[in-house]
């Protein structure tokens, strides 16, 4: 069964209310779950109150996620479902709990294989490199080779700050 | 300021979008298509009237700079006729046609185009004649490593280069080719062959009629997923599917010509004295009779009509054209009268 929050992930915690006499019975993912009753100790310390719980129970799952709001663009979810285009690159991360359900029937896979900028793949190459570096640094000092070591971690030093100057301003 | 009308007339002079014959006659023209957008503004529809402006003069500045034989033409600077000329050629997109804003910066010879402010920033196109992918392909990708050496695209690490639509995400690469299938289409064959595609992946669509019904036998397969497989994957499946199209069409033109070469003689031979001798001409009624007068001369049997003239009436009889080069909006029947005589002077003059 899945969750019925984000109708993506398996429903594991089922939560049971007695309303009136009446059962409700609701089932929900791990993630969604905290949403609706403190179930685990990641929640906030103060309980929560009853009204917030209500007003939980009672918003219908769809206007939760179409509300949901871009704060690059400020389109919502529904705006999406209703032109089938995103409004900025920020979209794809606020609707990201979305985006398997839009791409699974459409795309091959929900990760990105082939070509990217030459910045990111030179990023990843300096990644790899400093990876590499630390191997063989360890290495060194293991085999008590100490100057070979801090000439090492002089060269992972200095890609490290290449690495960072690209974070901060945008150059590679 | 370049001149639309004088920049048509240059493209009429060396039209390669269907142009000279190919070895491989059922593979017309190979199309590569990759869209992109710059990081920092919304999506298209979604800029101000300024954000337009910084996005088309930042992307005129790098390709005009890069690539001589590129011309920049404002959207607005386009009359709707000239736009439907373009649609016909496959420069621009129906939905860019109706568009207020935009640019299109386009070589003469149709080979490199790139729509500006479309649905996405940029949309390169780079077309070539036969199947010519993977040589078409990196024709794209130099001058979309061009852009990127001056300005910063959107690109995410889980969904790629990012689009405004998700069915473009992650390579933004959508590969086309369009093949003349009339063999597959009068054995039936046509149909199972378009239900196999959409299975695999692939996308058929008809190139003059809408959806799976074409006018002149003439489809065009393109790939429908863009994330989860690389640009060089897309390319060597759509590859495969193709040839294997290909194969399928030669082996049903061989048993037609094995078991009905008279009749299809016949029907190949009327359709050409049609073209001769028509006074008016449905486009309908053209589609179909260039479609067999091409087969024809593939199969040898008519060897007196160049292919580049049928090729040049396929793209001359549209209805956009017909209007734009006679300088007038031309109602039904006129322009049933006008495209019989451009195709009757087209294949008597050679
Ligand atoms: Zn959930
Ligand atoms: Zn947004």
């Amino acid at each position: 069964m899945l969750c019925e929050r984000c109708e993506q992930r398996q429903a594991v915690i089922t939560v049971s209310k007695n309303t009136n006499g009446e059962q409700e019975v609701h089932h929900y993912c791990e993630k969604c779950a905290p949403n609706f009753y403190p179930f685990t100790n990641e929640l906030p310390k103060e309980p929560i109150s009853i009204q917030q719980l209500l007003a939980n129970w009672q918003a219908p799952k769809n206007v939760r996620k179409e509300q949901l709001r871009c704060t690059g663009c400020g389109y919502t979810y529904a705006h999406f479902r209703k032109t089938g285009r995103f409004g900025c690159a920020k979209c794809y991360d606020t609707f990201i709990d979305q985006m398997p359900k839009i791409l699974q029937p459409i795309q091959a896979d929900l990760q990105h294989v082939g070509a990217m900028p030459t910045a990111v793949e030179n990023k990843k190459t300096i990644k790899k490199q400093i990876t590499e570096l630390r191997d063989q640094m360890q290495l060194a000092i293991t085999q008590e080779a100490f100057e070979e070591a801090a000439t090492l971690r002089d060269n992972i030093r200095e890609l490290e700050t290449r690495l960072k100057g690209g974070e901060t301003d945008g150059e590679y | 300021m370049a001149n639309i009308d004088d920049f048509l007339q240059q493209m009429r002079d060396c039209d390669i979008a269907l142009a000279d014959a190919t070895p491989n006659s059922v593979a017309m023209s190979t199309r590569i298509r990759l869209a992109r957008n710059l990081d920092g503004y919304r999506f298209p529809p979604y800029l101000t009237e300024g954000e337009e402006m910084e996005v088309e003069n930042a992307i005129a500045h790098t390709l005009l700079d890069f690539d001589s034989s590129l011309t920049y033409f404002s959207l607005a600077d386009i009359p709707l006729l000239a736009r439907q000329v373009l649609v016909e050629k496959h420069l621009i997109s129906p939905q860019f046609l109706q568009q207020q804003q935009g640019a299109l910066i386009v070589s003469a010879d149709e080979k490199t185009s790139v729509m500006v402010n479309e649905e996405d920033h940029l949309r390169i196109q780079c077309l070539a004649p036969g199947l010519q992918l993977k040589e078409t392909y990196e024709r794209a990708f130099a001058l979309d490593r061009k852009i990127e050496q001056e300005h910063n695209y959107m690109y995410h690490q889980q969904y790629g280069y990012l689009t405004s639509c998700p069915t473009n995400l992650g390579t933004g690469l959508r590969a086309s080719v369009m093949l003349h299938l009339p063999a597959l289409t009068m054995t039936n064959r046509i149909n199972v062959i378009i239900q196999a595609m959409l299975r695999l992946g692939m996308v058929v669509r008809g190139i003059y009629g809408e959806g799976s019904t074409s006018l002149g036998n003439i489809y065009q397969i393109s790939n429908q997923e863009t994330l989860g497989k690389s640009e060089q994957q897309i390319l060597t499946d759509l590859q495969q599917q193709v040839e294997q199209i290909i194969e399928y069409e030669l082996r049903a033109r061989k048993a037609l010509m094995q078991q009905s070469a008279v009749l299809l003689e016949d029907q190949i031979q009327r359709a050409l004295g049609t073209l001769r001798y028509a006074r008016v001409m449905t486009s309908e009624e053209a589609a179909k009779s260039l479609s067999s007068v091409r087969l024809g001369i593939d199969l040898g049997i008519i060897q007196d009509v160049p292919i580049k003239a049928v090729n040049d009436c396929i793209s001359c009889m549209q209805p956009g054209f017909l209007q734009y080069y006679k300088n007038e909006t031309l109602q039904t029947q006129e322009r049933d009268i006008a495209r019989a005589k451009l195709i009757r002077d087209l294949l008597t003059n050679v």
